[in-house]
């Protein structure tokens, strides 16, 4: 506020206070009808008194007063001792994460007894997944046996070989590579009528077939093909020829001599 | 105020009768009709009765009662919207011309009527200010602890209201 301003202000106030003057030496700077009523008088006067007469005794009050001084002090106490846990806590974890830490976290034993259990649910799922996957083979194979047999019986020629008992289906195999794809693979005998009606839906479609183990007297392959998939055909070696170097790579059905 | 929060009841006779009425005034220069100046006065007495416990010593007892006497006016202009005459301009403010200085009679009846006119017109932080200032006699530092205010603010409000009132007051001043 600048000189002028201020002296402005002194002027003022000396104006208003002259004013105020004039009026208090005339009392008329108050009229009658600027006091409260005395009805209002009487209800105020009569609300303290009451209320001293009933109010609770005052060091009940005080004890509050006591109990609140020692509450926020308390409360606030408490609540930096969590902020602090709770980012020390954050520190760890940020540590842990970065693997640059070199100090090992030691787990509480809640945390140990949270780990346990979550690696025992974890095998437990591992476990179904396998039996689902187990499940899911048997299934397919079984699908599959019975999409051969309706083959065989829509064609004559088929239909012809499975009365002549040269359509044998065996379950038991003593391979060891076989019983690594699953105990209970169907083995079928792939007869001469089967390779010639595969040989020409190969010319169509390539069909592709792996070898998977080599008995005395015959091979095990098994087809590449959604159709003929999980099933596993044994080829006499009398009638069948082929290479029987490669077992890993799958090859083309043409491949197969007679 | 102590002897009264320790429970003597005729302590509050005093205050009261030493207080009523800077308080009932106070009301009253805020533009409002009697009925509720009385009603105003009668919430903030009973209010400081309530509270009579949290009272402290490092406050003025005037300071105490005018601080919730105060918060009372604004809650009840807020609920009523009768803080409308903050918008009126200086020509507005002066526009009110009572007959008495339309005559420029000097005669004191006339002067404490044109005066309470003045008061009336001012905007409502200067005619607070003014009011706890001229008429309930605190200092600006009060002022501004009563009013949760800069001191600087309460003495730029107090600086308009005196050019204000003795514009209004001019004839008076010649």
């Amino acid at each position: 506020m600048t000189n002028k301003q201020n002296k402005q202000l002194l002027e003022d106030q000396a104006f208003i206070d002259s004013v105020y003057k004039s009026l208090a030496d005339d009392n008329a700077l108050y009229t009658d009808d600027e006091l409260p009523s005395e009805l209002l008088d009487k209800r105020i006067l009569s609300a303290a008194h009451k209320a001293v007469e009933t109010s609770p005794i005052l060091e009940e009050d005080q004890l509050s007063n006591k109990r609140k001084s020692w509450f926020f002090p308390m409360a606030t106490a408490a609540s930096v001792l969590l902020m602090l846990t709770v980012v020390q806590q954050q520190i760890n974890l940020t540590y842990f994460s970065d693997g640059t830490q070199t100090t090992e976290m030691t787990p509480s034993m809640p945390e140990l007894a949270m780990s346990d259990s979550i690696e025992a649910n974890n095998q437990e799922l591992e476990a179904q997944f396998m039996a689902g996957q187990i499940k899911e083979k048997q299934y397919a194979a079984a699908q599959a046996k019975k999409e051969v047999a309706a083959s065989i019986q829509s064609k004559p020629s088929l239909a012809r070989t499975k009365q002549s008992k040269s359509f044998n289906i065996t379950t038991d195999d003593t391979s060891s590579d076989l019983l690594k794809i699953n105990e209970k693979t169907p083995v079928i005998e792939l007869t001469v009528e089967q390779y010639l009606l595969l040989k020409k839906d190969a010319e169509v479609t390539p069909l592709y077939w792996r070898l998977i183990a080599i008995q005395e007297n015959s091979y095990l392959i098994q087809f590449q093909s959604s159709e003929l998939k999980n099933v596993t055909y044994r080829l006499n070696k009398s009638r069948f020829k082929i290479d029987n170097t490669n077992r890993v790579e799958t090859r083309l059905f043409s491949e197969i001599q007679q | 105020m102590l002897a009264y929060a320790k429970g003597d009841a005729t302590a509050f006779d005093q205050l009261y009768a030493r207080h009523k009425q800077p308080l009932f005034v106070f009301f009253l220069r805020q533009n409002l009709p009697r009925s509720i100046a009385e009603e105003l006065c009668h919430d903030t007495w009973l209010k400081l009765i309530k509270n009579r416990h949290g009272y402290q010593t490092n406050a003025l007892f005037t300071t105490f009662l005018f601080t919730i006497a105060r918060r009372i006016a604004i809650d009840y202009t807020q609920k009523k919207s009768v803080n409308l005459e903050k918008q009126e301009t200086d020509n507005a403010a002066q526009s009110i011309l009572s007959p008495a200085q339309q005559n420029n009679d000097k005669d004191n009846q006339t002067l404490a009527m044109a005066l309470k006119e003045q008061i009336a017109a001012l905007p409502f932080e200067q005619r607070e200010v003014f009011l706890l200032k001229q008429e309930a006699g605190f200092s600006l530092e009060d002022i501004a602890k009563i009013t949760f205010q800069n001191k600087e603010k309460v003495k730029s409000c107090w600086r308009y209201a005196l050019q204000k009132m003795r514009k209004g007051l001019r004839f008076y001043d010649q």
